[in-house]
């Protein structure tokens, strides 16, 4: 294994730990506008660091340019998709901020 | 593209293995929970874990048009998500607005609590009957199966 290898091999097993995280946390939660704090995290660090570590692996090719541009599309799609989601929330139940007070 | 070496290769099929795991935890969520919002931020984790999952593949193939269809896996997921959002949200301002109309500009607040509720009934009370609609149903079953019984002879 070469020094690349390995940073790619650190990356790639740090992005799967945030992905695990984030599904523990959405088991763990309560409530679906607070389980989609959780939910966002593999959208955008687990996705990161993922996508960083096959960059690095790929090195200076047109193939890391595509896994980039995958990568700016998720971030600017993913909160549009989480802002939607939370609105069809709070417009079907009228109890929402029962569930999530605030101390 | 690449050759990668033994030890990267094993590393990037454990990767593979946990995130299709993380797959099917998914699932199971999305069957278990009661909200159908529940079952959305479901669909939208696992339109992400399987555009990673794609992505990594194509590494480890070496095949970059493999990248191609993670591309359209991420186009596909969003625009679900967001059809799907879409149609809810029409139907209850559609709702709206016809009460808007049938009570000339003015909604009670009372009304206003039952706008798009009434079909997600089930889902809020965690999977269980509603206190008026659960006898009724088992009244229902009780004369259907009377209505077999006089019929099979």
């Amino acid at each position: 294994m070469t020094i690349r290898e390995i940073i790619a091999s650190v990356l790639l097993c740090a992005g799967t730990l945030c992905c695990c995280i984030a599904v523990f946390g959405v088991y763990r939660f309560k409530y679906v506008l607070v389980r989609m704090h959780a939910a966002a995290i593999i959208d955008t660090l687990g996705t990161l660091l993922i996508f960083s570590g096959l960059i690095v692996l790929g090195g200076f090719v047109w193939a890391s340019a595509k896994i980039l541009l995958i990568l700016l599309f998720q971030w600017f799609t993913s909160p549009v998709s989480t802002h939607r989601i939370g609105k069809v929330e709070i417009l079907t139940n009228p109890e929402y901020d029962k569930h999530c007070e605030v101390k | 593209m690449i050759t990668l070496s033994e030890p990267m290769q094993s590393v990037m099929l454990c990767v593979l293995v946990v995130l299709i795991l993380l797959i099917l935890a998914c699932l199971v969520y999305a069957i278990i929970s009661h909200r159908f919002t529940d079952k959305i931020v479901a669909a939208n984790m696992i339109g992400s874990l399987t555009m990673n999952i794609m992505v990594i593949f194509a590494l480890y193939l070496g095949q970059s048009y493999i990248l191609d269809s993670g591309m359209i896996i991420a186009l596909l997921s969003f625009l679900s998500v967001i059809v799907l959002c879409r149609v809810v949200t029409d139907h209850i301002f559609g709702q709206l607005r016809h009460m808007r109309d049938k009570e000339n500009g003015e909604i009670s607040a009372e009304k206003m609590a039952h706008v798009g509720t009434e079909h997600h009934e089930v889902h809020r009370t965690g999977g269980e009957m509603p206190e008026e609609a659960a006898p009724t149903k088992a009244k229902q079953a009780a004369t259907r199966t009377e209505e077999t019984k006089e019929e099979q002879p």
